[in-house]
C-alpha cells in the first residue's frame, strides 16, 4: 500500500509492518521530533521499559548469590530467627514445632540463575503455628511505595520455586510501623521437583505509613507449614490488620510432614506496579556490598594476618577501629568461631600477650567506615599506651559483625 | 531465639557496662547496648517477659 502524505502533513495508508527495519534512524528523526507531546501517558507500557529501567528490585540477594555464613549448620526447633547460610534470609517459627530443618545455599537453580536458597525438612513434626522463611526489608527502602498516603502503589512479587510437593503456598507481607498491616498472597506449584516461575500482586495500601528509618519496614513470610487456625482465609493480596489466619491462608502445601519435604527459592523480586518484569540481575560485588550493610565476616588464613593500631584501656583491654567493607546498618553484635584461637597484642618493649575473649562494640557511628571494638581479658596492658592488636586466626577462623534487621 | 547466660560486660576503666555477653542458640555473642541491635532488642524483650535476667559483670 502506498504511503500518502496529505497537505496537513498527516501520514495515512501505513500498514502494520509497513516501515521496514532501518527506515527510521537518527537521520530521519530530527532533534526533538519525538517529545513529550507525542509520547502521551501509556504510549509505551511497562513491559517495554523493563530492560532499560534500573533498580526495580527492592530485595537484596534475591538471586541467593551471597552466602557469607558458609559454616552455618542445621536449624533445630526453637532456633527461630536463625539466619542460615544465605545472606538476609532466616528461619522463623511460632508455636512449639517438633519438625527440624536445614537452610542451605544450593547450586540447584533455573537456567538464568546460579544459586537458590534450600530449606529441607530433616525431622517431620507438628506443634507449630507456622514455619516460615523470612526476609526483612529496611524501612527507609520502602518509601517509594508510598504506604499510608494517597499515592500508595501496588507491588508485585516474583520468584522461582521448586518443591517435592504440589499445591498452594502462601507469601505474607507484614508491616510493623504504627498500626501493623498484613497482606497475604497465594501461588500454586503445579509440578513436583520442577522449577516454576510465580508472581503475586499486592494491593496499594493508603493506611499506615512506614517510618523513614533503619528499622524493619516489612517482613516477607514464605509460609511452609501452618496449623489449621493459621489457615482460615485466602491470600487475596489485600491489606488489613494482622490476622493469624492469613499466615497460612489458602495453603495446601505442608513442608513439615516428611523428611522428603523441601523447598527451593530464587530470583525473588519485589517491584512497584502490577506487572512482574524480568529479574534484575546485579553483579556479585554489588550484591555482596548490599548484604554487608547487615553482616560482615572477617576471615583470614594465617595468624597475625593483620594488625590494628590500638590503645590500652585500663590494664586488661585494648580498643581499636575495625575497618568495615561498607557502613553497617546499626551497632553490631560480635561473635567468633572456626578455631579463631586468640587475639594478640604486640607491645613495643615486651612480649606478646593474648586473650581468648570475643570483642565488644563500644563505638558506632552511622555511615562511618569503621566500628570501635574493645577486647578484654589481657594481662599487662597500660592505660592509654599504644599497642598493635591482631586476630590470631587459625586456617578456618573468623569473626562476625552482625547488624541484621 | 534461645538466650542463656546473659551477663553484662564491663569496661574496667570507666566502671560502666559496655555490652552483654550471651549464648544465643548455642553461639556466644557480645552484644552492644543499642536498641537498634536485634539481639539487644530481643534480650530486653525477654527480660521484660521475665524469661531471662542479665547477670552483673564479673
Amino acid at each position: 500500500m502506498a504511503i500518502v502524505i496529505n497537505g496537513s502533513g498527516t501520514v495515512t495508508g501505513l500498514a502494520v509492518g509497513g516501515l521496514p527495519d532501518g527506515t527510521v534512524d537518527a537521520g530521519t528523526l530530527a532533534t526533538n521530533s519525538v517529545d513529550s507531546a507525542e509520547l502521551i501517558d501509556g504510549a509505551v507500557d511497562d513491559s517495554h521499559m523493563a530492560s532499560i529501567s534500573g533498580r526495580r528490585n527492592m530485595i537484596i540477594n534475591g538471586a541467593m548469590q551471597v552466602a557469607q555464613r558458609s559454616s552455618a549448620t542445621g536449624l533445630t526447633n526453637g532456633s527461630s530467627q536463625i539466619i542460615g547460610q544465605v545472606d538476609r534470609w532466616r528461619y522463623n517459627e511460632s508455636g512449639s514445632p517438633s519438625s527440624q530443618f536445614t537452610l542451605s545455599h544450593s547450586s540447584d537453580s533455573p537456567n538464568t540463575f546460579g544459586n537458590s536458597l534450600a530449606m529441607d525438612c530433616t525431622t517431620s513434626g507438628s506443634g507449630h503455628n507456622v514455619v516460615e522463611l523470612e526476609y526483612r526489608v529496611e524501612a527507609q527502602d520502602l518509601q517509594g511505595v508510598g504506604y499510608g498516603t494517597s499515592s500508595a502503589k501496588q507491588i508485585t512479587l516474583s520468584f522461582w520455586v521448586k518443591s517435592n510437593q504440589t499445591g498452594t503456598g502462601n507469601v505474607g507481607l507484614y508491616r510493623l510501623d504504627n498500626t501493623p498491616r498484613h497482606a497475604a498472597g497465594n501461588y500454586t506449584i503445579s509440578s513436583a521437583d520442577t522449577w516454576e516461575y510465580k508472581t503475586i500482586t499486592y494491593a496499594a495500601d493508603t493506611s499506615q505509613a512506614v517510618d523513614n528509618d533503619n528499622g524493619i519496614g516489612m517482613k516477607i513470610w514464605f509460609t511452609l507449614g501452618a496449623a489449621s487456625n493459621y489457615n482460615t482465609s485466602t491470600g487475596d493480596g489485600t491489606w488489613g490488620g494482622y490476622a493469624d489466619g492469613k499466615r497460612g491462608g489458602g495453603m495446601t502445601l505442608d513442608l513439615t510432614s516428611s523428611t522428603n519435604d523441601y523447598i527451593k527459592i530464587t530470583g525473588l523480586q519485589m517491584e512497584l506496579g502490577s506487572t512482574a518484569t524480568e529479574y534484575e540481575h546485579k553483579s556479585y560485588a554489588e550484591e555482596l556490598a548490599l548484604c554487608q550493610r547487615y553482616y560482615q565476616r572477617i576471615e583470614a588464613s594465617d595468624g597475625d594476618f593483620y594488625v590494628m593500631a590500638s590503645k590500652g584501656q585500663s590494664t586488661d583491654a585494648t580498643r581499636f577501629a575495625q575497618t568495615l567493607a561498607v557502613p553497617l546498618r546499626a551497632s553490631p553484635t560480635i561473635s567468633q568461631g572456626g578455631g579463631i584461637g586468640t587475639w594478640r597484642v604486640f607491645r613495643p618493649t615486651a612480649a606478646v600477650i593474648t586473650s581468648s575473649n570475643t570483642p565488644t562494640t563500644v563505638g558506632f557511628v552511622q555511615n562511618a567506615g569503621f566500628v570501635s571494638l574493645q577486647i578484654n581479658g589481657f594481662s599487662g596492658i597500660s592505660d592509654n599506651y599504644f599497642y598493635g592488636t591482631s586476630p590470631a586466626f587459625s586456617s578456618s577462623g573468623y569473626f562476625d559483625m552482625d547488624s541484621e534487621l | 531465639m534461645v538466650i542463656t547466660n546473659a551477663k553484662y560486660i564491663k569496661d574496667t576503666k570507666t566502671d560502666t557496662n559496655v555490652g552483654v555477653s550471651a549464648t544465643i542458640d548455642g553461639q556466644l555473642y557480645n552484644i552492644p547496648l543499642d536498641t537498634d541491635n536485634r539481639h539487644y532488642a530481643e534480650i530486653l524483650e525477654q527480660v521484660a517477659d521475665k524469661k531471662i535476667t542479665i547477670a552483673e559483670a564479673d
